[in-house]
C-alpha cells in the first residue's frame, strides 16, 4: 500500500466522524429471522428488550400449557414460554434462544426458540398484512425464498395472557 | 485523585450515615433509659452523643453539633444518680433527636442531586414528631445495578472456566508429546522442550484455577452483601413503634410493655416503608383503645402494665406484622349494633364475620364504631395499607382476653437460609435440586422400612413415635421416584410433613424471590432463588406439599396409575415398538403398543392417553393419515409425534400440516431426545384428562 493510499483512506475515517449521522430510513425496520418448532418467521426487533443463548430453563411443576419453566436474567426471575408452543409447531428440540419481551411495566416474559437465523433490516413497504390469523401480522416478500411469516406479538402476549389466566 | 469538592461531599455522605447510626442508637438507648434506668445505659448515650458531636464539628454542622451538645448538658446531672427522667424531661429529649433526624434529612436533601431513595422518603405518618426509621439504606436503584453487574461478572467466570478447560487440554497434548518423543534419543533435546511446556501449563493452570475459585468465592460474598443492601431487617421499624407506643401510653395514661419478635427478617426497603404507617396506627390503637388503666386491669386480676407483642414472621408467600394486646378485647356488642345501624344485618353471622365487616365497612363506619364500642379508630387506614400492598387485614379478637390485627402482606424478596436437597441423580430427567427454608426444616432421617407404612391413598413416615404425611421431592417436580432413601422432616403452620430425597447437599444463603408475574405453579412451590450462575432454583413451601395432589410418593412410585404417564407407540416394526417400550417405561412411562394405524384407533377407544408416538411408513393407514384421523376425532387434543426413518422437508411440512405435535427423524434419535421430546409436550401440554 502505498502512503498516498494510506493518506486517503486515514483522511476518509477521519472525516467519518464529522458527517452527520444518517437516520435509518422511516420505513426501514430491523427484523430477527428465527426458527420455533419447525416453522421460520421473523420478529421485529424493535419489539424484543434482549436475546439471550443457552439460558439453563428450570422446569415449574404444575405451570400453565406452554410454559417452559424460569430462568435469570439480570438478577431477576423471569418466565419462559415456549414460541413453537404458541403458534402450535411441532417441537424439534430444546429451544436455545429466548427473546426478552416487555409485557407491562417491570414485568418481561422470554419467547423460546430453537435457531437465530440472521438479523437484517427490512423495508416495511415489502410486508404483506395478513388478516386470516391473529399471530401472524405480515409475509415479508423477498426474492430468495417463500414469504416469511411475521409473529405478531401484541396478539401471541394477549392469547399467552387469555390462555394462562394472567389478567 | 479526586477534587476538593468531591471530598467535601464524600465526607458529608460519610457523616450522614454515621450519624443516622448514633442517633438510632441515642433513641433506643433513651426508650430503653426510661422503663429501666441503668448508669451503663446513660454512659453509652453520652458517649454517642459526644461521637456525633465531634463528627458534626468536622463537617461543620454547627445546628447539630450545638444540638447534640445541649442533649448531653441535659443528660449530664443524671450521669452518677442514674434515677428515672421525668417524663417531661424526656419527652424534650426525644424532640430533640426529632430535630436531629430533621437537620440530617435536610442536609441529606441539600447534599444530593437526585431525591434519596429508602425509608426516609416515606409517605408522612399518621403520628405527629415520628421520623421515619432511621436506617441508613442504599438508593435502591445503585443496589440494582451493582447487582445486575455482579451477575454479568459471575457469567464471565463460566467462559473463564471455558478457557480453563482448553488450558487442560493443551497440557495434556503436551504429556502426549512427551510419551512420543520419550524413545528416540536424536529428539532428547526437543524431549526436553516439550517436558518444560507441560511443567509451565501445569503450574500456570494450577495458579489461574486457584485465583478463579478464589476470586469467585469472595464475589459470592459481595453479592450476598449487596443482596442484603436491598433489604433490610424488620427491626428498623422498631424505635419509630416504640415512639409511638411511648407517645400513646404519655397521651391516655397508660403503663405499656412494648415486645418486638421476628426482627431479623429482611424485606424490601419499599414494603418496610409502606407498612410502617399502618403500624404505628395498630399499635397506637392498641394502647388507647385497647389497654386498661392499670387500677382496671389490677382489678381484672390483670398485670398493672399492658402487655403489647409485635411480631414479624415469614410464611410461606406472604411476611405478617401482628400486633397484640392483652386488653379488653373489641367490644361486638357494640360493633354488632353499629353495624345494624347501617342497615348491616349481623344477627346471624359470627364474631369473626362481624370483625371482618369491621375492618371492610370504611373509614366512616369504623369511626362511628370506634365511639361507641372503643375500637376501630383507623381501621380504615391499616386496612388500606394492607390493600395497596397486595395483601389484608384481620383482626382477631376474645373479651377481657386480648385484641390481635395480623397485616397479611405478599412479599417480593426476603433473605433467608436454606436447606439444598437433591433428586433425580440417576434418573433420565437428570439432577434436581430444590431449596427448603432453613427455618421449615424440623429434622432429617434415614427412611428404611421399619419406618414407612403404606396404605392405598398415601405413606406415612414413623415421626417420633407419630405417623406423619411422607412426600416425595421427584413426586413434586412430575418425576418417577428413584432412590430416595433420606427424609427431611418439615414444619407446616399446623402439622410436620416428611419430604424423601436422595440427598442432602448443605445449607446457603440467597434472596427468596416470589415466582415471577405470568407463571403459575403448583402450591408446593413458593418462589425461587438465582444461583452463581443466574439460573433459577425452586423453592419448596412446606404448607403447600400438604396441598399438592402430586404429594404422595404412591403417585410417582406407581406411574402405571397415573394417567398423565399413559402413552401409545405404533410402529409396524417389532424392534422399534420394543425399543421406544423399553426406554419410555424406564423412565416411568406406562406403554401400550399398536402395530398400524387402525390398532392404534381401537386403543383410543379402550384407554386414556397423554401422548401418541407414531409411525409413517405402515401396512394400511400411514402415519399422516392416522393423525388427520386423530384430529377430526373426540381424540383431537392428544398430542402425536412422528417417528421416521423420512428426512425430507416434504414430510417435515405434511407432519406440520396434518397436525403432528412433534417429528422425530429415526436415524438421529437417542433415549435422551426421545424422553426429552415427551417430556417437553407432556409438561407444555399436559394431560388430556
Amino acid at each position: 500500500m502505498t502512503p498516498d493510499q494510506l493518506t486517503n483512506i486515514a483522511h476518509a475515517f477521519d472525516s467519518a466522524f464529522q458527517r452527520e449521522l444518517q437516520p435509518p430510513k422511516p420505513t426501514e425496520e430491523g427484523l430477527l429471522i428465527v426458527r420455533a418448532g419447525g416453522l421460520r418467521c421473523g420478529l421485529r426487533c424493535s419489539q424484543l428488550q434482549a436475546i439471550v443463548r443457552d439460558k439453563r430453563i428450570t422446569a415449574l411443576p404444575g405451570s400453565s400449557p406452554g410454559m417452559l419453566g424460569l430462568a435469570g436474567f439480570r438478577g431477576q426471575l423471569i418466565s419462559v414460554f415456549s414460541l413453537a408452543s404458541q403458534l402450535d409447531q411441532p417441537l424439534e428440540d430444546s429451544p436455545r434462544w429466548l427473546a426478552l419481551v416487555n409485557v407491562s411495566e417491570r414485568v418481561w416474559i422470554a419467547l423460546a426458540f430453537e435457531a437465530l437465523i440472521r438479523q437484517i433490516p427490512i423495508d416495511t413497504h415489502a410486508l404483506l398484512v395478513d388478516p386470516s390469523s391473529s399471530l401472524i401480522e405480515s409475509f415479508w416478500a423477498h426474492s430468495e425464498e417463500e414469504p416469511l411469516p411475521l409473529i405478531c406479538l401484541p396478539s401471541l402476549l394477549k392469547k399467552l395472557q387469555v390462555d394462562g389466566k394472567y389478567i | 485523585m479526586g477534587s476538593t469538592s468531591d471530598v467535601t461531599k464524600n465526607l458529608a455522605a460519610y457523616f450522614r450515615s454515621e450519624a443516622k447510626e448514633l442517633i438510632e442508637r441515642i433513641s433506643e438507648d433513651l426508650l430503653s433509659f426510661e422503663n429501666s434506668p441503668d448508669q451503663d445505659k446513660l454512659i453509652r448515650i453520652l458517649r454517642h452523643a459526644h461521637t456525633l458531636k465531634g463528627a458534626a464539628r468536622v463537617v461543620g454542622q454547627k445546628a447539630i453539633a450545638d444540638l447534640t451538645h445541649g442533649l448531653e448538658e441535659a443528660l449530664e446531672p443524671y450521669r452518677d444518680k442514674a434515677d428515672a427522667l421525668p417524663t417531661v424531661e424526656m419527652t424534650k429529649l426525644l424532640e430533640s433527636i426529632d430535630h436531629l433526624s430533621g437537620l440530617l434529612n435536610e442536609m441529606e436533601r441539600s447534599d444530593t442531586a437526585s431525591p434519596s431513595s429508602g425509608l426516609n422518603t416515606s409517605s408522612p405518618l399518621p403520628n405527629r414528631g415520628l421520623s421515619a426509621p432511621p436506617t441508613w439504606i442504599a438508593p435502591s436503584s445503585e443496589v440494582e445495578t451493582l447487582l445486575e453487574d455482579l451477575h454479568s461478572t459471575f457469567l464471565e467466570f463460566e467462559n473463564m472456566r471455558k478457557r480453563l478447560a482448553d488450558l487442560e487440554r493443551q497440557r495434556t497434548l503436551f504429556d502426549l508429546l512427551v510419551s512420543q518423543l520419550q524413545g528416540d534419543p536424536n529428539l532428547k533435546g526437543s524431549k526436553a522442550i516439550a517436558e518444560e511446556l507441560s511443567y509451565q501449563s501445569r503450574e500456570f493452570e494450577r495458579s489461574i484455577n486457584g485465583s478463579v475459585e478464589q476470586v469467585e468465592r469472595e464475589l459470592q460474598q459481595v453479592r450476598i452483601g449487596a443482596e442484603k443492601l436491598r433489604l433490610t431487617r424488620a427491626d428498623s421499624l422498631f424505635p419509630l413503634l416504640r415512639r409511638a407506643v411511648r407517645e400513646s401510653a404519655i397521651q391516655v395514661d397508660r403503663q405499656v410493655e412494648f415486645i418486638t419478635l421476628g426482627g431479623e427478617v429482611r424485606l424490601e426497603n419499599h414494603l418496610l416503608a409502606a407498612v410502617s404507617g399502618a403500624l404505628v396506627q395498630a399499635v397506637s390503637n392498641a394502647i388507647v383503645h385497647g389497654l386498661e388503666p392499670s387500677v382496671e386491669r389490677v382489678k381484672k386480676g390483670k398485670s398493672a402494665h399492658g402487655n403489647i407483642l409485635l411480631e414479624v414472621k415469614r410464611y410461606g408467600r406472604e411476611v405478617i406484622f401482628s400486633c397484640r394486646d392483652d386488653g379488653r378485647g373489641v367490644d361486638l356488642t357494640s360493633a354488632r349494633r353499629e353495624l345494624q345501624s347501617k342497615g348491616i344485618t349481623t344477627q346471624d353471622l359470627p364474631d369473626s364475620s362481624v370483625l371482618e365487616l369491621m375492618m371492610s365497612s370504611g373509614v366512616s363506619t369504623a369511626r362511628r364504631v370506634t365511639l361507641d364500642s372503643g375500637r376501630g379508630i383507623g381501621l380504615g387506614l391499616i386496612r388500606e395499607a394492607a390493600s395497596i400492598l397486595g395483601g389484608k387485614a384481620v383482626l382477631e379478637t376474645e373479651k377481657e382476653l386480648f385484641t390481635e390485627l395480623k397485616l397479611h402482606l405478599p412479599w417480593s424478596r426476603v433473605v433467608l437460609e436454606f436447606l439444598q436437597v437433591r433428586t433425580g441423580l440417576n434418573s433420565q430427567e437428570g439432577l434436581h435440586q430444590v431449596l427448603i427454608p432453613l427455618e421449615g426444616v424440623r429434622a432429617a432421617s434415614q427412611l428404611n422400612e421399619s419406618n414407612v407404612s403404606r396404605s392405598d391413598t398415601q405413606e406415612t413416615f414413623l415421626f417420633e413415635g407419630e405417623p406423619i404425611r411422607l412426600v416425595s421431592l421427584s413426586g413434586v417436580l412430575g418425576h418417577p421416584q428413584s432412590g430416595e432413601r433420606t427424609v427431611v422432616v418439615l414444619k407446616t403452620k399446623t402439622s410436620l410433613v416428611a419430604l424423601s430425597v436422595e440427598t442432602l447437599n448443605g445449607i446457603k444463603t440467597a434472596s427468596l424471590m416470589p415466582l415471577p408475574p405470568w407463571s403459575q405453579a403448583s402450591a408446593a412451590i413458593t418462589g425461587a432463588v438465582l444461583d452463581v450462575e443466574g439460573n433459577a432454583q425452586l423453592v419448596l413451601d412446606p404448607d403447600g406439599l400438604l396441598h399438592t395432589p402430586l404429594s404422595s410418593r404412591l403417585s410417582s412410585e406407581r406411574p402405571q396409575e397415573a394417567f398423565s404417564r399413559r402413552l401409545l407407540v405404533i410402529d409396524d416394526s417389532l424392534t422399534t415398538r420394543t425399543l421406544q417400550e423399553t426406554i419410555l417405561t424406564s423412565s416411568g412411562f406406562i406403554v401400550d403398543l399398536a402395530s398400524s394405524g387402525e390398532e392404534g384407533l381401537e386403543a383410543l377407544e379402550r384407554a386414556q392417553y397423554s401422548l401418541i408416538l407414531v409411525d409413517v411408513e405402515m401396512p394400511g393407514i400411514d402415519g399422516f393419515t392416522f393423525i388427520e384421523e386423530l384430529q377430526a376425532s373426540q381424540y383431537r387434543e392428544i398430542p402425536a409425534v412422528l417417528v421416521t426413518s423420512r428426512d425430507s422437508p416434504e414430510d417435515k411440512a405434511k407432519a406440520l400440516k396434518v397436525g403432528a405435535k412433534g417429528y422425530i427423524v429415526k436415524s438421529e434419535y437417542t433415549p435422551k431426545t426421545l424422553l426429552k421430546m415427551v417430556n417437553q409436550i407432556l409438561t407444555g401440554r399436559g394431560s388430556t384428562s
